[in-house]
C-alpha cells in the first residue's frame, strides 16, 4: 500500500479542484464509498486525492416548478430525506434511500455515484428515466451531458480526467410519475441483481401516456436504457398487458453476466419483472 | 435473575483490549506472500527485492524455520508452517517478511517473486475419490496424530462409520416407504468481527510468551511446545478477549508462524490478519453432500436409515481436533430418532480447497440440514405428514437411541408440539406464497470437560475467581460469577472474575462443544466447597476437575419456520423463526437467550445466504461485501418458547444452548419452502433463483 505517500488535497472551490485535479495522477475523492473500494482492491493507486468536502458551491439542493437540482456532494441521506426530492421524484428519492446501508448512505455523494460508473449502481437508472442531465466543468470549459449518454463502458465515463461533475439537473414535467425498483433476493445490503427505474409522463386527460422511460441497472456493463418501452406505452393508456409488452422487450436490451447474485438468465428474467412492476408504479403513484 | 454480562462495557466503551491491541517493546510486524495457485511446485524464490525496502527486518522462507519437523496442527500434523516445495491451496503462505510496521511489511510481501510450476488440482471432494485422483498428500498416514492408514483410501483425512451397512440395507429392502435423495452445503466461514491475530515473544532463554486469538490455550501451548521442543512450563499464553468465535478460534492459526520468527529475529512478532486473508487462510465449515436414505413400514414407523456424508477437507486435517478429525454431528445425525438399524459414514477428503476446520455445532448444521429435509420429504410423499412422522419417530422414555445409549429423558415431541404451536400474527405480502416447515436438533451433552480455577481472597471481603478460559463472547466467564454468587451468597460487584496464563492454572480443554457453562459449573461447585472449609489463615483454593461424563442425557431444540415467496421471482422471505428450546436451570437468562437468537441468526444466514463460493480451488467470497452475513435488516422475527423442567447435567442442572439453534434452520427453511411453493430445495443456501426456475420445471415436494 502507499498510503503514507499520497498526497491529500483540500480545496475549497470548484476552481482550486480543478487546479489540483490537473496536477499528475490525481483523484477526485467525494464521500469515499467508491473511491476506497477501489482503493483498498488496488484498482487505483493515486499519487494524490483531491477531497471535495470542502467544497461548499458542490453541496447546493434546489427545487423550483420547472426542475430539481442537486449538488454532486450532496449526500444519498440527504437526498432520501428531501421531501421536496420524494415527492418530485420517488424514484430518485427511493433509489437513494436503498443504497447500501445507513452508513454508506451518510457518506456516498451524488457525483461519486454517478462517476464511479459501477453498473450496479441503484441511481443511474432511476435519474435516467427523469431525463437527468449531469453538469460537468473541466479546466477551460464546462458542458452539460445526458446521464443516458454518460456511460461508456464497466467503471468509464465520458468524463475527461480532469473534469468534474458539479451538479446534476433534474426537468419536472407536469403528469409525470416516476418509481425505483431494486431486487436484492440475498440480502438487503447487498448490491441489486437487478434494479429499474420508470417514469411514465401522461397527456392532459390524465390517461393517455405520452412518453415512457425505463432503465436498468445490474444487467449490462453499463445502465440499460430501453427505448422500446414508449415505442410500446406512448399513446396507450398502459393497460396490464401493454405494460407486460414494454416489459418484456428489455429481455432483449439487457446484457447481463452469470454472477452470485444471479445467472445471466435469471437476471434476464427478473429484468422484465422488475420492469413491469417499476412501470407498474407509476400508474399508482 | 440476570446481571450484566463481565465483558459488557468494556466491550461496549472499546476498554477491552484485545490482541491486535498489544503492544510490546521492539515489536515488528510480519506479512505473508501465499501462493495463488490451489497446486504446485515451488521452482524458485526470489526475496532479494522484498529483502532490499526500507523498514524490512528479514524475509523468510521454509528453509529458515528453527523447526525439526515444519508441520503443526490441532491433531494431525499435517500443517505447513511454511510451504517448502509443494503448494496445496491457494492462500498458503510460501515466505514471510518481518518488518517494523505492518504497511512495510505487506508491501513488501508483494515484491516476493515466487515462480510456479502449476500441478493438476483437485477442487471438489468427488474428484479426490477418483481412482487416479492426484494424490494431494503422498503419505498421510505418516503425520502424527494421523487416523489414516494407506488401506483407508485415496485423499481421506477420516472416515468414520456407526452401525452395520448390510443390516441398513436390509431394512429399507423391507420398507413401504423410502426416501433416497442427496443434499448439498457449500464451504462457510465463522463471521467473527475480530480477524485472527497473535504475538509471539520468545526470549533467548527458551521462554515463550504468546497472545493469541485462540480459545484453546492449554492446547496452543502443547502444539507450541511440541513444534518448537519447548518445556511446555516455559510457553506462557496469555489471557485475552475474543471478538467472537463460533469455532473458528481453536486452531494455532499464525502463532507457529510468528513464534518460529521471533526465534529467528529475537524480536517480539505480530500478525493481525486482514478480514479477506481471514477469509482465505483460516479454518471454516466442510462443504458437504450426504446422501439420506429413510425407509418406514405401512405405520410409519422407520425401519431403516442410512447416511453417507462426503466432506470436503480442504488441503490439511490439522485444523480438526477431535480424535478421530471427523466430525461428531455427521455421525450424530440420527440421535432423535428411533431407527432399529443405522449406518453412517462420514467421510472426509483432501482437495486442494481452503482447510477446513471447527464451526458451531461441528458437521450437525450440514447433517440436520439432510436428515430434516429427507424425513420431510419422506413424510410429505407417504402422505403421513412432516410433523406427524417425526411424532411417530421421535425416542420417548426408555428408548436406546441409535447410538446404544439411554438417555435419562427424550424431549423431541414435547419442543416439536411447542414449535408447531404458537400463533400466526404475520403480514403474509399480497400475492405471495406462503408455507411453514419444521426441523429438529438434539445433541448429546454428556460429556464434563476437565478444567480448573482457583478463587482467592481479594480486599474487602472480595472473591477473586481466576479461571483458564477466555471470553469467546459467549458469557462463559460471566457463568463462572453467577455460579460464585449463588454459591457464597455474594453480590455481583464482590467477585471479580479473571483469565490468568496457562502458567498460572494447570488445565483446560478450551471454549466450544457446548460444554463450557458444565465444566465450570462442576469447578466451581468444587472449589465453594473448598472456599467453605478454608482455614483462615489460607488465601486461595485450586481445583482441577478431571474428564468425566453426566447423564447419558442431551437438549433438543425445534424450530418451525414461516416463510413466503414471490411466484414471479423465487424470492423467499423468511417472516418468523420460533425456536422451541428444551431448557433445564438457567444460569443467565440473558445470556441463555443470546445463545438461542445469535443461535438462530447463525442458522438463517447458513440456510439462505452464506457461501464462500469456493470453485475451482479459489474461494471468491473473500470481503464483507461478497461473503455475506445476515445484516439487521435480513433478519425474520425471532421468536422463543422455553420447554422448561428437563433434566439436566452437573451440580447446577443445566442444559448445553450454544450450539442448539443454529442447527436446524435451514432444514426448517427448505421444509418451509416446500410447503409454500411444492418444489424441493437440496442445496445450501437456498436461493430465490433455484426456487424460481424449481417452480418453473414444476417439482414435488
Amino acid at each position: 500500500m502507499q498510503s503514507t505517500d499520497t498526497e491529500f488535497l483540500i480545496p475549497t472551490s470548484v476552481s482550486e479542484a480543478l487546479r489540483n485535479i490537473a496536477k499528475e495522477d490525481a483523484i477526485f475523492l467525494g464521500g469515499g464509498t467508491s473511491t476506497a473500494l477501489l482503493y483498498k482492491t488496488r484498482m487505483i493507486e493515486p499519487a494524490r486525492v483531491v477531497w471535495l468536502g470542502n467544497v461548499g458551491e458542490l453541496k447546493g439542493m434546489f427545487a423550483s416548478p420547472t426542475e430539481v437540482k442537486i449538488g454532486s456532494m450532496v449526500t444519498m441521506a440527504e437526498i432520501a430525506a428531501d421531501r421536496e426530492i420524494a415527492r418530485l421524484l420517488p424514484g430518485v428519492s427511493s433509489a437513494a434511500g436503498v443504497i447500501g446501508n445507513a452508513r454508506v448512505r451518510a457518506m456516498a455523494t451524488l457525483g461519486g455515484a454517478l462517476a464511479h460508473a459501477d453498473p450496479r449502481q441503484d441511481l443511474p437508472p432511476a435519474l435516467i428515466a427523469v431525463d437527468a442531465k449531469v453538469s460537468v466543468r473541466g479546466g477551460s470549459s464546462s458542458r452539460e451531458i445526458n446521464l443516458s449518454d454518460f456511460y461508456e463502458g464497466f467503471l468509464e465515463t465520458v468524463l475527461a480526467p480532469d473534469e468534474l461533475i458539479t451538479e446534476v439537473t433534474i426537468p419536472i414535467i407536469p403528469n409525470r410519475h416516476s418509481s425505483y425498483l431494486r431486487y436484492t433476493p440475498t440480502s438487503e445490503g447487498d448490491y441489486p441483481t437487478v434494479g429499474a427505474g420508470a417514469s411514465l409522463t401522461f397527456n392532459g386527460d390524465g390517461k393517455s401516456i405520452s412518453t415512457a422511460k425505463l432503465a436498468l441497472c445490474g444487467v449490462g456493463a453499463v445502465p440499460i436504457v430501453s427505448s422500446e418501452a414508449n415505442l410500446v406505452l406512448a399513446g396507450t393508456t398502459g393497460d396490464d398487458s401493454v405494460l407486460r409488452r414494454a416489459a418484456d422487450m428489455v429481455r432483449e436490451a439487457v446484457d447481463p453476466q452469470d454472477d452470485e447474485r444471479g445467472s445471466a438468465d435469471y437476471k434476464r428474467d427478473m429484468a422484465v419483472v422488475f420492469a413491469y412492476r417499476a412501470l407498474k408504479a407509476c400508474l399508482v403513484s | 435473575m440476570s446481571e450484566r454480562r463481565i465483558d459488557a462495557v468494556a466491550k461496549a466503551t472499546g476498554a477491552a483490549k484485545y490482541t491486535a491491541d498489544v503492544v510490546l517493546d521492539g515489536m515488528a510486524h510480519v506479512a505473508v506472500n501465499r501462493s495463488d495457485f490451489p497446486s504446485a511446485l515451488i521452482v524458485k524464490i526470489d526475496t532479494s527485492v522484498a529483502e532490499k525496502v526500507e523498514g524490512v527486518l528479514g524475509v523468510f522462507t521454509a528453509k529458515d524455520l528453527p523447526v525439526a519437523v515444519n508441520l503443526y496442527g490441532r491433531r494431525v500434523f499435517d500443517v505447513p508452517i511454511l510451504v517448502n516445495e509443494r503448494v496445496r491451496r491457494v492462500g498458503d503462505p510460501v515466505a514471510a517478511v518481518v518488518a517494523t510496521t505492518r504497511e512495510i511489511a505487506e508491501a513488501a510481501a508483494e515484491l516476493i517473486e515466487v515462480t510456479y510450476k502449476e500441478m493438476p488440482a483437485i477442487t471438489t471432494a468427488h474428484e479426490a475419490l477418483e481412482s487416479n485422483a492426484q494424490l494431494i498428500h503422498d503419505r498421510p498416514w505418516e503425520y502424527k496424530g494421523a487416523v489414516v492408514t494407506p488401506e483407508t483410501g485415496r485423499n481421506i483425512q477420516s472416515l468414520e462409520t456407526h452401525g452395520s451397512r448390510e443390516a441398513a440395507e436390509a431394512a429399507l429392502r423391507s420398507a413401504v416407504h423410502i426416501i433416497d435423495e442427496t443434499y448439498t452445503t457449500p464451504g462457510d466461514h465463522q463471521g467473527y468481527i475480530e480477524p485472527q491475530a497473535c504475538i509471539a515473544d520468545y526470549s533467548a532463554d527458551g521462554s515463550l510468551r504468546v497472545w493469541a486469538t485462540n480459545k484453546s490455550p492449554y492446547r496452543l501451548r502443547d502444539v507450541l511446545s511440541s513444534v518448537f521442543g519447548l518445556d511446555p512450563k516455559r510457553v506462557e499464553v496469555m489471557p485475552t478477549i475474543l471478538g467472537g468465535d463460533f469455532g473458528g478460534k481453536g486452531a494455532p492459526g499464525e502463532v507457529p508462524l510468528c513464534t518460529a520468527l521471533s526465534i529467528l529475529t529475537g524480536r517480539p512478532i505480530k500478525m493481525v490478519l486482514r478480514y479477506s486473508e481471514d477469509l482465505l487462510s483460516t479454518d471454516g465449515r466442510h462443504a458437504s453432500e450426504i446422501r439420506v436414505r429413510l425407509g418406514i413400514d405401512n405405520e410409519g414407523k422407520l425401519v431403516g436409515g442410512i447416511a453417507e456424508a462426503l466432506l470436503d477437507g480442504g488441503a490439511y486435517a490439522g485444523f480438526k481436533p477431535v480424535n478421530t478429525v471427523n466430525l461428531h454431528g455427521i455421525v450424530d445425525a440420527a440421535i432423535a430418532y428411533r431407527i432399529p438399524e443405522f449406518f453412517v459414514e462420514s467421510k472426509i477428503v483432501y482437495t486442494n480447497n481452503q482447510p477446513k476446520g471447527h464451526m458451531r455445532a461441528p458437521g450437525s448444521p450440514q447433517a440436520a440440514f439432510a436428515f430434516e429435509s429427507a424425513i420431510d420429504e419422506l413424510g410429505r410423499r407417504s402422505g403421513i405428514g412432516p410433523i406427524k412422522i417425526r411424532e411417530i419417530n421421535l425416542l420417548s422414555e426408555g428408548d436406546v437411541n441409535p447410538y446404544g445409549d439411554t438417555w435419562l429423558e427424550y424431549r423431541g415431541k414435547e419442543v416439536l408440539s411447542l414449535a408447531t404451536s404458537q400463533p400466526n400474527i404475520l403480514d403474509i405480502p399480497k400475492g405471495w406464497l406462503y408455507g411453514e416447515g419444521v426441523a429438529l436438533y438434539a445433541r448429546s451433552m454428556a460429556a464434563v470437560p476437565k478444567t480448573s480455577l482457583r478463587l482467592l481472597r481479594g480486599q474487602g471481603g472480595k472473591v477473586i475467581a481466576e479461571v483458564p478460559i477466555p471470553e469467546n463472547g459467549a458469557g462463559g466467564q460471566t457463568v463462572v460469577r453467577e455460579m460464585i454468587r449463588s454459591g457464597l451468597g455474594l453480590n455481583s460487584d464482590q467477585i471479580e472474575v479473571k483469565q490468568v496464563s496457562t502458567s498460572l492454572l494447570p488445565t483446560d480443554a478450551g471454549v466450544g462443544g457446548s460444554r463450557v457453562s458444565l465444566g465450570v459449573t462442576v469447578a466451581v461447585a468444587d472449589a465453594i466447597k473448598l472456599w467453605k472449609e478454608m482455614p483462615p489463615d489460607q488465601d486461595a483454593v485450586e481445583v482441577t476437575t478431571n474428564e468425566g461424563s453426566d447423564g447419558p442425557s442431551g437438549a433438543y431444540s425445534a424450530q418451525l419456520a414461516r416463510v413466503a415467496v414471490d411466484p414471479a421471482t423465487g424470492q423467499l422471505k423468511v417472516l418468523e423463526i420460533i425456536s422451541a428450546v428444551d431448557v433445564a436451570e438457567i444460569v443467565n437468562s440473558k445470556a441463555h437467550q443470546m445463545q438461542i437468537d445469535g443461535g438462530t441468526v447463525m442458522g438463517f444466514g447458513f440456510g439462505v445466504m452464506e457461501d464462500l463460493l469456493e470453485d475451482a480451488g479459489q474461494p471468491w467470497a473473500l470481503s464483507m461485501g461478497e461473503f455475506k452475513l445476515p445484516n439487521v435488516a435480513d433478519i425474520p422475527k425471532l421468536s422463543t418458547v422455553l420447554l422448561h423442567g428437563g433434566k439436566g447435567v452437573g451440580p447446577n442442572n443445566i442444559k448445553a444452548v450454544g450450539e442448539l439453534t443454529n442447527c436446524p434452520t435451514g432444514a426448517a427453511i427448505a421444509n418451509a419452502v416446500a410447503d409454500a411453493t411444492g418444489v424441493r430445495i437440496r442445496q445450501l443456501p437456498v436461493k430465490a433463483e433455484a426456487i424460481y426456475w424449481a417452480m418453473k420445471e414444476g417439482g414435488t415436494k
